[in-house]
């Protein structure tokens, strides 16, 4: 016993042994939840459904990081009764793998937006976004009227495509040469609704079942 | 030959300076964002000014610029003293300094820009967090340098706390910002959807725990037991209670991510390590509590003391509230609401903030030899400000989590929803108010606080170069705890 | 989760349970009280030493 005391002991009056016996302390923890996790994520393979962002859909994500949304808007709905009956069809795990980095999010002081694609038009989103109160008078969202003046540099665009590639995101040669077609004259408004309105539509074909019932409320 | 040595506070000063300075930048964007949510016109139109890119400044701003600067600044304090050694390094603490005051002025100005990863916490872009990254490892080497060269055998338990944050930080940070830059301004991390959820939560709670925590909880050990004039209540308590926090705490995190499309043992096993957490957290506020017993009349005389004893409560306080919040049931009306910002308020204005400005008014004097604060009335005013805020944000915004949590989840007897969305939002509207009252009764504390210290540091100003020397203690014979040959 | 993983946490629950019962007896032996008494003034003797 008196030997093992000393050894803990050591501990004590030794700056590295501290030092080390705290990492390996801390280690545990998150090496016994995310190991695991890492090893489904490798088996986790994107459904049919769902595809790498289009080039306009993925400047209009990266215009969503940009701006912060992801501060008051969750994208997770919970498998909650009240919150499928608002939002929709739980959300899973498949539907954000192409999410660098996942939008989540933490807070609602608006709505979650998991599912908002196809829910409200083109025309309804962007006079929401310009103007937030014209459409719902009491809203406290900013009005982020800048992004209706501002262009989309496909250059930029491609070498995002690029990195992603390199993540392991499968975008073809040809797809990344497409971008510029894709984006000419597109404003960062138009990329950001183009964004919105995919949103949760491309559930795999296993949860469709109880998600035809897009009719909770806004 | 050691007669003549001095502890390093220079350095000291110089965090302590800079703590007061981001916090009040910190807390007043936090008032404006609030502002914001009342009045939503107010960004002017303006994108950086705009709540969702400001937000991220304000929480960079009071965790890591204000929150950072004080540890760091107490963490050299604390390491020279329960050592009785000068800071090994000198050279290397001042890039410490510099390097963090730069990187959280790049990181300040780069967010509203909406240059950020949007990863809660840890929204700086690849290049600030590489300068973080080269600071931390620098604020490692000082730090366990002047471990090594101290002359009292036994490491104090202050230093474990401080030891843990730094260790713990280091690994979230590296971890969680992993990423492959497309441009200087913009990159991908790593991870993906469902994986770089729970690392970021990993992150995003563990930086609550090892930052927020442990760092703070060093401070207290240290400036608790001076500021009461009483030995620590159990220094063995305080060994398991360490052992026990850092071992748990990092189990805990995916209770951010309870219902979500996590894999459900994964949740379950937060939970779990959520309600244990609470015995060494309410064994930590303990023995700071009971430190103060037999000296309670501290509080009557010491501003400095009230804050210590306020914000030990309020730490044994929201660690409950905490791991009530990681009950999945509790959780499912909690989550997404604005309990959880009156809950990380709690902590953060209530524990994190006034440990921290007891432990300055504590170190302030001492540090710019002085006897004391210039102003023992206005630190007086701090503190009921300070309260007086604390309470009314606190409860403005508890009252509001469980509205808009009751509002989404009320169905009519057929399965339908009660509410809109939007009705939830309207009825939460007053709370908002309050809220935007409370953060500026607490900022307007910060200020006298700002100016309380400029006044403290009249006679040191002058000297800013040249530290006042307060000379390190020999040792003395058959010392208790014995004392180690001097180095160098 | 996999049986493996299952084993594996079982395991380091049961490490982290021992060593936590572990440290509870050894900083609860008599021996250390000294050193732990003089260690509790420590911050206390830093403001006896400047006055």
């Amino acid at each position: 016993m008196a030997r093992g005391y000393k050894y803990f002991e050591a501990v004590e009056k030794h700056a590295g042994l501290l030092g080390v016996g705290i990492a390996i302390m801390v280690s545990l923890g998150g090496l016994a939840e995310i190991t695991p996790l890492f090893m489904r994520a490798h088996q986790v393979e994107a459904p049919a459904g769902v595809k790498p962002y289009d080039p306009l859909r993925l400047a209009g994500k990266d215009i969503y990081v940009r701006e912060g949304c992801y501060l008051c808007h969750t994208q997770m709905i919970r498998a909650l009764r009240a919150e499928t009956e608002r939002y929709g069809h739980y959300s899973v795990a498949e539907e954000s793998v192409y999410d660098r980095p996942h939008q989540w999010g933490s807070k609602r002081t608006g709505p979650d937006l998991a599912r908002v694609g196809g829910k409200y038009s083109d025309a309804w989103q962007r006079m929401h976004l310009l103007d937030p109160r014209k459409v719902v008078p009491v809203s406290n969202m900013p009005a982020y009227s800048w992004l209706e003046h501002e262009t989309i540099d496909a250059d930029d665009i491609m070498a995002r495509m690029r990195t992603l590639r390199r993540l392991g995101e499968p975008y073809s040669d040809a797809e990344i040469a497409e971008a510029p077609k894709a984006l000419e004259g597109k404003t960062a408004l138009d990329a950001l609704v183009a964004y919105l309105q995919g949103l949760g539509t491309s559930l795999p074909a296993n949860g469709t079942s109880e998600a035809s019932d897009g009719g909770a409320a806004p | 030959m050691h007669t003549n040595e001095t502890y390093n506070d220079h350095v000291v000063r110089l965090f302590l300076l800079a703590a007061a300075v981001w916090g009040i930048i910190g807390m007043s964007i936090g008032v404006f964002a609030a502002a914001q949510l009342a009045w939503p016109a107010l960004n002017f139109d303006i994108p950086w000014l705009t709540f969702s890119r400001l937000r991220p400044d304000h929480t960079f701003g009071v965790i890591f610029a204000f929150g950072g600067s004080a540890l760091m600044g107490t963490c050299y304090y604390v390491v020279q003293r329960t050592g009785h050694t000068r800071l090994a390094h000198p050279r290397l603490a001042n890039f410490t300094f510099w390097g963090w005051q730069l990187a959280c002025v790049l990181a300040m100005v780069t967010m509203p820009l909406g240059i950020t990863q949007s990863k809660e916490y840890a929204e700086p872009e690849w290049f600030i967090d590489i300068l973080v990254a080269v600071v931390w490892v620098s604020l490692g080497i000082v730090f366990f340098s002047t471990l090594a060269r101290r002359r009292i055998q036994h490491i104090y338990v202050a230093n474990w706390y401080y030891g843990a944050f730094i260790i713990a930080v280091g690994l979230l940070h590296i971890v969680n910002n992993l990423a492959l830059p497309v441009s200087l301004t913009k990159s991908y991390p790593i991870y993906s959807g469902v994986v770089d959820a729970m690392v970021q939560w990993w992150y995003g709670h563990n930086a609550v725990a090892f930052f927020l925590t442990a760092g703070f909880l060093g401070m207290m050990y240290y400036f608790v037991p001076r500021q009461a004039q009483q030995p620590l209540w159990s220094y063995r308590f305080s060994i398991v209670n360490f052992w026990a926090l850092i071992s748990v705490y990092m189990w805990a995190g995916s209770h951010h991510l309870m219902y979500t499309a996590l894999p459900d043992w994964v949740q379950s096993v937060g939970m779990a390590f959520s309600l244990v957490l609470l015995m060494p957290s309410w064994g930590s506020a303990a023995n700071g509590l009971l430190t103060f017993n037999g000296s309670w009349l501290k509080l009557k005389e010491d501003p400095a003391a009230k804050f210590m004893v306020l914000s030990l409560v309020f730490y044994a306080a929201s660690t409950f509230e905490g791991s009530m919040m990681a009950i999945k049931t509790v959780n499912s009306l909690s989550h997404y609401t604005d309990w959880t910002i009156a809950h990380v308020h709690s902590g953060s204005l209530g524990w994190v903030a006034m440990i921290t400005i007891g432990s300055l008014y504590a170190m302030a004097p001492r540090a710019l030899g002085r006897p004391a604060m210039h102003s023992r009335r206005a630190m007086e005013i701090h503190f009921w400000l300070h309260i007086a805020g604390l309470l009314m944000y606190v409860l403005a915004m508890w009252t509001a989590g469980v509205t808009e949590g009751l509002m989404w989840r009320a169905t009519n007897a057929d399965g339908s929803l009660v509410y809109p969305f939007i009705d939830s939002l309207i009825a939460i509207k007053p709370m908002y108010w309050v809220r935007f009252l409370g953060g500026c009764l607490i900022v307007s504390g910060m200020v006298v606080m700002a100016w309380n210290l400029w006044h403290t540091a009249a006679h040191a100003r002058k000297r800013l170069i040249t530290p006042i020397p307060v000379p390190i203690p020999e040792p003395v014979a058959h010392q208790v705890p014995a004392p180690l040959p001097a180095v160098g | 989760m996999s049986a493996f993983w299952g084993h594996l946490a079982g395991v380091i629950t049961v490490t982290l349970m021992l060593s936590f019962i572990a440290t509870w007896i050894w900083v609860w032996n008599g021996r250390h009280k000294p050193k732990y008494d003089a260690l509790a003034r420590l911050p206390m003797q830093d403001e006896e030493n400047r006055a």
